[in-house]
């Protein structure tokens, strides 16, 4: 009696409780976000420190909070001319991106032959190209094109390499938008041109807001062909170009290193806080429809 | 918000700000292709070493040439790259600072950069340059690769108040004095020596101390081909620096250290000992300097030297003409001679404790430990043994450093070094 009470009564305060495998996930997710945010924290704290309090103590809090690094950063890579450059060039490639990208899949999602899956198959074989095997050609492109060392060239470049996903990825978004509705607008007397933008294009909007910004990320954090093609010129150069100039071989101001790494990830965070629930929402959409 | 207009407002504003920005005389605006503008490409980045005095240093050239701009482009570890690349498209900089390594050895060879013999005569330059950095940067066949201009010494230095801390009242200068020093370092719980055992720096002491027991000739053959497990004398340097390593010369986590950490475990005084270039000298805190001593290292009594060893060279920086310079001789004739001025070196000197290939310069005023490391180096007490870095194939310099990263592992042998030595070469 005494046993069958003990047991019901840990039987009862079991049921009431969090169970083991909810607390086990609970755990691996906070130790996943723990280990993303580590490194945000260390660089986060060694922007306000020496070089000998970093590798004294590295993941202890800043003794002070001066701001100067950061100064002295902006400064020294005149990170403020890079910040506009990796925007025009960001922006702009966004832009042409997306231009080309959503009349292709539009054509691409409508069209139900041979030869569009033909076309459709050979946007995918762009993902197999690798990126250092298309940096020789490119800068021979380049040269000969009389736009080595522009940034012309890498707003026309970059959408290339990021062409074959975006393609790929709003095919699928706009084969989930009905047929009926696009019949109703052609009787409406609608063309193809106001059928993708005003029908489809506001259809489609987690999907372009998907494609945007793993662009944007793609586009703001390239660094070699950035390097390779447009060069080490102040005026013209990316951010991701002018901060390794904070590191020296010889010698290093970790402090002022971190404090540019900084400012170069807070345009991409603006940009994801921006877009954060629009994407959220466009992969959960995606995944409800698989 | 309509993402319509969203994607039409970025855009119009994309082209408003390059516009804007870009335009003639714009902060974005390159200005390279004008003829008054005499571009120089160089690692003078501001921040690093000697950037403050190379930035007023063009100031006041510009002051004296009314009508020639200078357009600063600057690269660190892939300035070699950059450069190639814009040479390879006719659009590299008129001229280049930069040292003779790596890479660079190739360019006058390739047409990159122009001999600069005749220029020498011709703006009677020739007379300013010591001997030996002439020497240095002249190849087989007899051609200048660019004006010499920096050099750099590299001695150890020994903080004699953590030497006296651990009881060792003189610099070591012979190995079994090395051997107690760090013995008796050891016994206070201080790191003997710091080193980056995972770059440059740990390279270049694996190969001072592996010269201990070869002959130059013998040094000069192995750096430029390899062949380290198969060279007796190498062997023989590679087990004393195992040995050395494995009495705890070198601090704990030594093969992933880099030249960095180096410094900062030299310079926050929990290192006795450091190998340390021109420029590192000159950033010793003032405080670290005072009981700073600059010295040889230890090298082994029936070795090839029987002195203490440094490395010296004159290859730091030099001034190197480009094809695209030549279109533009008379701004660069104006740009080297400024350069190669004694009031101009002396700033250098004076004032980033550059130590300058030039004949008639003065020690430096402001970095007194830099001018000693310099009269240490030069002197008769110390032997300099052979750079690797004039001899190694561009193609192995830096998978020989990170080959270096075992040799500095607790553990590894003379055998383990040396086989991943001789693969750097083949990589």
């Amino acid at each position: 009696m005494t046993t069958d009470a003990t047991a019901t009564a840990a039987h009862g305060r079991r049921r009431p409780g969090i169970p083991l495998g909810r607390i086990a996930a609970q755990l691996c997710a906070w130790t996943y976000a723990l280990m993303l945010l580590a490194p945000l924290y260390y660089l986060l704290v060694s922007s306000f420190k020496t070089n000998a309090q970093i590798f004294d103590s590295p993941l202890s809090p800043p003794t002070s909070l001066s701001f100067g690094r950061f100064a002295t950063a902006i400064s020294d890579a005149r990170l403020d001319l890079a910040i506009a450059n990796s925007l025009i060039v960001t922006v702009s490639s966004l832009v042409l991106v997306l231009v080309l990208a959503l009349p292709a899949s539009y054509a691409l999602a409508r069209a139900g032959g041979r030869t569009a899956r033909v076309i459709e198959r050979a946007f995918s074989l762009g993902f197999l190209i690798p990126t250092f095997a298309a940096l020789l050609p490119t800068f021979l492109l380049a040269a000969e094109l009389g736009l080595f060392q522009t940034r012309t060239f890498l707003i026309l470049f970059l959408p290339a390499t990021s062409l074959p996903l975006a393609v790929v990825l709003l095919t699928q978004f706009m084969r989930t938008v009905p047929q009926e509705v696009e019949e109703a607008a052609r009787m409406d007397g609608a063309g193809s041109v106001t059928i993708l933008v005003r029908v489809y294009l506001p259809m489609v909007v987690p999907g372009v807001v998907t494609v945007g910004i793993l662009s944007f990320l793609q586009y703001w954090n390239e660094y070699l062909y950035s390097l390779v093609l447009i060069g080490p010129d102040e005026a013209q150069r990316t951010i991701q170009v002018a901060v390794p100039l904070l590191r020296s071989s010889l010698e290093t101001d970790f402090g002022v290193l971190a404090a540019g790494t900084v400012v170069t990830l807070l345009p991409v965070y603006v940009a994801y806080a921006f877009l954060q629930r629009r994407m959220e929402g466009a992969m959960i959409g995606s995944a409800v429809k698989i | 918000m309509n993402p319509r207009w969203t994607a039409c407002r970025c855009a119009a504003a994309a082209t408003v700000l390059s516009g804007l920005l870009s335009g003639c005389g714009g902060p974005l605006d390159p200005k390279t292709d004008d003829p008054g503008t005499l571009v120089v490409h160089s690692s003078f980045s501001p921040g690093t070493p000697g950037a403050d005095v190379y930035a007023a240093s063009i100031r006041e050239f510009e002051r004296e040439n009314p009508g020639t701009e200078v357009k600063n482009l600057y690269n660190q570890g892939e300035l070699f790259n950059v450069f190639e690349t814009a040479r390879l498209a006719d659009k590299e900089a008129d001229v280049v600072l930069v040292n003779l390594y790596d890479k660079s050895f190739s360019w006058t060879g390739l047409g990159a950069t122009l001999p600069v013999n005749e220029y020498l005569k011709e703006w009677n330059l020739t007379e300013r340059v010591r001997p030996s950095a002439l020497k240095a940067w002249t190849d087989r066949e007899g051609r200048v690769r660019g004006f010499p201009w920096s050099g750099f010494s590299w001695p150890v230095l020994f903080n004699t108040d953590l030497l006296a801390k651990a009881g060792v009242d003189e610099v070591p200068r012979t190995l079994p004095e090395l051997r107690e020093a760090v013995e008796a370092l050891r016994a206070e719980g201080i790191t003997p020596m710091a080193i980056g055992g995972n770059d440059w720096s740990g390279q270049k002491l694996l190969m001072q101390i592996m010269q201990g027991y070869m002959e130059p000739r013998v040094a000069r053959r192995v750096f430029a081909k390899a062949g380290y497990c198969a060279e007796p004398q190498a062997m023989r340097g590679l087990r004393l620096f195992t040995e050395l390593r494995d009495t705890g010369l070198f601090g704990k986590g030594a093969q992933g250290f880099t030249a960095d950490e180096m410094n900062a475990e030299y310079f926050g005084e929990r290192a006795a000992m450091m190998s340390a270039l021109t420029s590192t000298i000159a950033s010793v805190p003032e405080k670290v300097a005072e009981h700073t001593e600059a010295g040889g290292l230890p090298m082994p009594a029936d070795g090839q030297y029987g002195k203490p060893s440094v490395y010296t060279g004159d290859t730091s920086t030099g001034i190197w003409i480009t094809p695209n310079g030549r279109e533009k001789i008379d701004k660069v004739e104006k740009f080297v001679k400024f350069f190669y001025r004694k009031k101009s070196v002396q700033h250098f000197v004076d004032d980033s404790g550059f130590k300058l290939g030039l004949r008639d310069q003065k020690g430096s005023a402001g970095f007194p430990l830099v001018t000693e490391s310099n009269e240490v180096s030069e002197g008769d007490d110390v032997a300099r043994v052979v750079m690797p870095d004039s001899h190694v194939p561009a193609a192995a310099s830096a998978p020989l450093n990170r080959a270096t990263s075992i040799a500095f592992s607790p553990g590894a042998s003379p055998q383990r070094i040396c086989r991943a030595l001789d693969v750097a070469y083949k990589s």
